[in-house]
């Protein structure tokens, strides 16, 4: 606490650069969660927003990893989009930017779209030249920074992770989550905390199969099955000549991470990908001071044999001199290390599925202070509002209306005798009277009209949902391609 | 019916005094293994000992072979007028396995409740009183389906008392510490993976998985298990056959827990290896009450002295001799000048001569060695004789009464017992083990001398694993690398240690099973070792040697024509490549032909197909040209023989 104290106050003074932030703002293609409501690539045809501008508890999602990094005392983030969706993005960061206080650089930058997460990053690689956090614009979290990022300060692993309890975000569900397509088996080696095992359940199918190398290096692993990725990671600066080496690998989550967990128990993986090599590019500080250390016997043989083997290098032919180094690079005992952060006693979660997004808008809202900050003061007669709601700036509500546990946007305009329950109202929504919702999301422009009855609905952007529907579980949308339940 | 109290349960053991195997052969050739001396106390007081600190309160001893030594020994010893706990013995001479032994027990109906089951074999510190009662507790407020709790120590992958060639994964809830999997990790032949069947985990939150368990099979039992055991008359083994039948079993709807014991000593003495491990662990104090001045035996005299020194009265060393440390010297054991003794156990009565070198070895009691022998890493039984400078390499077994040398060397892994007048045979390892289930690899890794030990660095496939077919896929090269190398290596293990056909045979045919490759696969192998064997500037001399000696090997491998022109494909491809076999092509085929591994049809037929092959293949069509038209005439020849016969 004292140590994040100090370089607070340093960094006012010199900023001093110790990481770079790239966050994922766009979509990998086969990114299906909240297809209803969002869309990266035509976001002014369909008027949907894109997923980083969604609003969570009346702020943008964006403004949540901002908030973090921020806190995190990281100056320099990237924001990577699609073009299409790049002036919504940035429009929401320079909002962002106007609020803090703090200097801090944003730069947005395009990425072609539906291309894989680490694809985007090989993109920007010469943007990043230092120790770099990777996030997704869904995830959202109050934990402490400093958590994670201490850690990789003190063990310098190759890349740390951050984990969250799926469980705690259901428990504490209105609705209990139908399925889960983003479950995990996270398998965490028990005395170091170290990854050594990350597949979506989906993946392993009937049988978890643990690879006998991985045992033997790490025998006591914990498997848990309430754990998610919340893809937040640190990386070293060399990870990237990794994935810049290498055009097969697409996801950071899915290629980029499973290769570095096996690089921990395989030294066939470590070679495939020349990670060796980087490894001994990138020499860490400290082992190489404790190798220059007096108590340090066995180290000061290591640098002999080191220099030997470089002396070499100058004589004999390359080939027979990589073996020498090889050995060296061994010698120096570096190696690959996953580190994982289990998010405990913070509230941390994935924006990834509808259910999701709806339950982090309700717990979330439940937190916030400030239920009314535009004091939109259209309170009729007879109408509740009950307390983990939430309502944005101009927006009314009519007489007798009924409003538990709804986030409600700006400039929505709500008629009379509506009840409305665990749901998310965007911005600039109209609802007619006598209208009952039910765990609905309704997108911003949209209109719900008279006596409609909706239950665990989603409609999408400016989409006029008729009269008394009576609807239940369906998807109204009026996109290009999704062609379900259109009246 | 009024709750019964605890004190009304008497607390049982049973005991299984039988190994059910031969692995310390040719010690256990006329008593059983319950009753070795480790570090001169008989193994069973170790297990008893263990049982009593423990609480319990009856104790049945199961023996079938040598029963009567059982008998007798716990006749004679301080157990047999014990009230805590009573001692019985159950005698049975039809078991083949823990589970006729178990069902034997549920057959006499001895057990009233929960029991503890151990073999005969352990060594323990552990108070199981707690752990037995979080197991009846376990049965009466949470899971009355719990029927064993498993009690296993952490350890680390290549600790020394982890019993090799055993190895294990356990999969345990994270919470309930309830046994959901278990797999046999023995690293023959090498697994790619441990599987957990992703339906057992269920609702679970949390997996732990061990793969550094001892696992010394104590375990607390319900009366269920015998009768389990009853049911299912096929299940032999508690691990294999009974926690694998009933974890995988919905029907049976029981559980099985573990219990982990962070400290604490328990292991196993399940191979001669293990014998040497937990010696060691005994001397380093690690067994701690059960240590050699605790004197378990009522005429034991030990004395503790540092470091780990332990002796009893009468011993006489000379002022020169050396006693390093990590040493146990029975009574009246005398050792001559400028001797050595290290990591080892001496017992009572021996008589060690002038310069002579111990180390890592144990000698039983009334054993004389004399002036400058050199042993290492070995067991000796009792009144034995060893000659002056006679040499024993690590590895050895020494039956009783043998007289060996002088000045001879016992050679590493022997395993020798004496004829009547003491001389000494060796016995040759016989490649049909006893236990059709167990890799006889991993039988040897529980050789004494054995030195091995989990690579963690075994390689594995890296692109692979982004799906579950993916990952199948991985699984297969693998495998295939694994058996390429394991064939290989049992090849020039065949080849340098000089194995008969049938046994390089037998090998092989083992591999095949084991990895379930085919015929075609050995002989892609095979050929091309054999090939590789042929020195090429001593042609024929070489060629001949070589395919007289293994050229039968083939034999084994084909068994029709199709398989024979497989061959000739084999030796087509490997010529292809190592092009200065071309010219000899004709040679091996002759020496082939001569020990009928190719007919000639096949050789024929094989030429034939040749005919249209582009370079380089013509030339090996070329090189054969000439055996093959002496083929032909010859064919013809019988024809024509064949033909004037008729007439």
């Amino acid at each position: 606490m004292f140590l994040y104290k100090d370089t607070t106050i340093k960094s006012a003074v010199h900023p001093v650069k110790e990481f770079q932030a790239v966050i994922l703002a766009g979509r990998p293609r086969d990114w299906g969660g909240l297809d209803t409501l969002t869309d990266d690539t035509d976001a002014k045809r369909t008027s949907k927003l894109p997923k980083a501008a969604l609003p969570v508890a009346g702020k943008p999602m964006i403004h949540y990893q901002l908030q973090w990094l921020e806190a995190a005392r990281v100056q320099d983030i990237l924001v990577l989009c699609p073009p299409n969706s790049r002036q919504e993005i940035a429009m929401q960061v320079d909002k962002y930017e106007e609020f803090s206080d703090l200097q801090i650089k944003v730069q947005v930058l395009q990425v072609p779209h539906g291309e894989g997460t680490a694809d985007a990053l090989r993109s920007v690689k010469d943007h990043i030249k230092l120790d770099f956090i990777v996030m997704t614009c869904d995830v959202i979290t109050d934990l402490p920074p400093h958590h994670l990022i201490d850690l990789h300060r003190i063990h310098g692993p190759t890349v740390t992770t951050l984990l969250y309890d799926f469980q705690k975000l259901e428990s504490a569900a209105e609705r209990p989550c139908k399925k889960d397509e983003y479950a995990q088996y996270i398998g965490i080696e028990g005395a170091k905390g170290r990854l050594v095992y990350a597949k979506a359940q989906e993946d392993v199918g009937e049988s978890l199969r643990m690879r006998a190398a991985m045992l033997r290096k790490f025998p006591r692993v914990r498997v848990h099955t309430n754990l998610r990725d919340a893809h937040v990671y640190i990386f070293k600066r060399w990870v990237l000549d990794v994935i810049a080496g290498n055009k097969a690998i697409s996801s950071v989550r899915k290629d980029l991470l499973r290769y570095l967990v096996q690089c921990q128990y395989s030294k066939k993986a470590m070679k495939a990908e020349h990670i060796d090599e980087l490894l001994a590019a990138n020499p860490d500080p400290l082992q190489e001071a404790q190798l220059l250390s007096t108590t340090n016997s066995a180290g000061i043989e290591q640098l002999l044999q080191r220099a030997e083997s470089q002396t070499d290098d100058s004589h004999s032919p390359p080939n027979a001199a990589a073996e020498p180094l090889r050995k060296a690079t061994t010698s120096n005992g570096q190696q690959v290390v996953c580190a994982a952060v289990i998010c405990r006693d913070s509230f941390c979660a994935r924006a990834n599925t509808v259910w999701a997004f709806g339950e982090i808008n309700r717990q979330l809202a439940k937190n916030v202070p400030e239920k009314n900050p535009g004091g939109s003061e259209m309170r009729a007669k007879q109408t509740q509002f009950g307390p983990d709601s939430m309502i944005g700036e101009y927006s009314q509500i009519g007489e007798r209306c009924s409003v538990k546990k709804t986030i409600i946007g700006k400039h929505c305009t709500i008629g009379k005798n509506v009840k409305i329950v665990n749901s998310v109202i965007m911005d600039y929504v109209v609802i007619e009277d006598q209208v009952k919702l039910d765990g609905c999301i309704i997108s911003q422009h949209a209109k719900v009209l008279e006596k409609a009855q909706l239950k665990d609905c989603e409609v999408g952007p400016k989409y006029v949902v008729d009269k008394e529907t009576v609807g239940k579980g369906e998807q109204y949308t009026e996109s290009h391609f999704l062609d379900i339940n259109q009246p | 019916m009024a709750p019964r109290s605890e004190q009304e349960e008497v607390l049982q053991a049973v005991v299984i005094a039988d190994s059910f195997n031969e692995r310390f052969k040719p010690l256990t050739a006329n008593r059983p293994r319950c009753l070795l001396p480790l570090l001169n106390v008989p193994l069973i007081e170790y297990t008893l000992e263990f049982l009593a600190t423990s609480g319990v309160e009856e104790v049945f001893v199961v023996c079938c072979a040598h029963s009567e030594a059982i008998k007798d020994y716990i006749k004679k010893s301080r157990w047999q007028n014990s009230i805590l706990p009573r001692v019985k013995i159950v005698v049975s001479q039809e078991l083949l396995s823990v589970g006729d032994a178990l069902r034997e027990i549920d057959s006499k109906q001895l057990l009233q409740s929960d029991f503890v089951l151990v073999s005969g074999d352990v060594v323990s510190n552990v108070d199981l009183s707690s752990t037995i009662q979080e197991h009846r507790r376990r049965r009466k407020e949470t899971d009355k389906d719990a029927i064993m709790t498993m009690v296993l120590r952490q350890a680390s992958v290549n600790h020394r008392s982890r019993a090799r060639g055993e190895e294990s994964v356990f999969m345990l809830d994270g919470s309930t510490n309830e046994c959901i999997h278990w797999e046999s990790m023995t690293p023959f032949p090498p697994k790619g993976f441990a599987s957990l069947d992703t339906e057992r985990i269920g609702n679970r939150k949390e997996i732990a998985v061990f793969n550094d368990l001892i696992d010394c099979q104590i375990d607390i039992c319900s009366v269920d298990v015998p009768a389990l055991f009853t049911e299912n008359f096929d299940w032999q083994e508690l691990r294999r056959d009974f926690l694998k039948g009933v974890l995988e079993s919905e029907l049976l709807g029981k559980t099985i827990y573990c219990h982990l014991l962070k400290s604490h000593y328990a292991a196993r003495v399940a191979t001669p290896h293990m014998y040497d491990a937990v010696s060691k662990d005994v001397l380093a104090r690690w067994s701690y009450p059960m240590v050699p001045e605790s004197n378990m035996l009522v005429d034991h005299t030990y004395k503790y002295s540092r470091p780990h020194i332990y002796k009893e009265n009468g011993v006489k060393l000379a002022i020169t001799a050396d006693l390093e440390e990590n040493v146990a010297i029975g009574k009246d054991t005398i050792v001559g000048d400028n001797s050595r003794i290290l990591n080892s156990v001496i017992g009572r009565n021996c008589r060690i001569g002038a310069r002579v070198v111990i180390q890592d070895a144990y000698i039983w009691d009334g054993t004389i060695i004399e002036d400058d022998c050199i042993i290492s890493k070995c067991i000796i039984d009792c009144n034995v004789h060893i000659k002056a400078k006679v040499k024993v390499e690590s590895g050895s077994l020494i039956a009783q009464k043998v007289v060996i040398g002088p000045d001879i060397t016992i050679a590493r892994n022997s395993k020798i017992y004496g004829d009547e007048d003491g001389r000494p045979l060796q016995i040759e390892e016989s490649e049909d083990s006893d236990d059709e289930e167990v890799d006889a690899r991993n039988v040897a890794l529980g050789f004494i001398g054995e030195e091995w030990t989990f690579d963690s660095d075994v390689e594995c496939d890296v692109n692979s694993e982004s799906d579950e077919s993916d990952a199948s896929d991985a699984g297969e090269t693998e495998d295939e690398n694994d058996w390429k190398r394991e064939a290989e290596a049992t090849l020039e293990r065949a080849f340098n240690e000089g194995h008969s056909i049938d046994i390089a045979a037998l090998e092989l045919n083992t591999l095949k099973m084991a990895m379930n490759i085919s015929f075609h696969d050995l002989r892609k192998i095979s050929i091309p070792s054999i090939l590789k064997l042929i020195d090429l500037s001593k042609i024929p001399q070489s060629l001949d040697q070589v395919l007289k000696r293994w050229g039968k090997l083939l034999l084994k491998f084909s068994h029709n024509e199709e398989d024979q022109i497989d061959c000739l494909r084999i030796l087509e491809d490997f010529c292809v490549i190592h092009e200065n076999y071309v010219k000899f092509v004709s040679r091996i085929l002759h020496g082939l032909y001569d020990l009928d591994v190719l007919s000639e049809d096949a050789i024929i037929k094989w030429h034939q197909s040749l005919k249209s092959a582009p370079e380089p293949k013509s030339k090996i069509r070329e090189a054969a040209q000439a055996l093959v038209q002496w083929l032909q005439e010859a064919e013809e020849e019988d024809d024509d023989e064949d033909d004037e016969d008729e007439d």
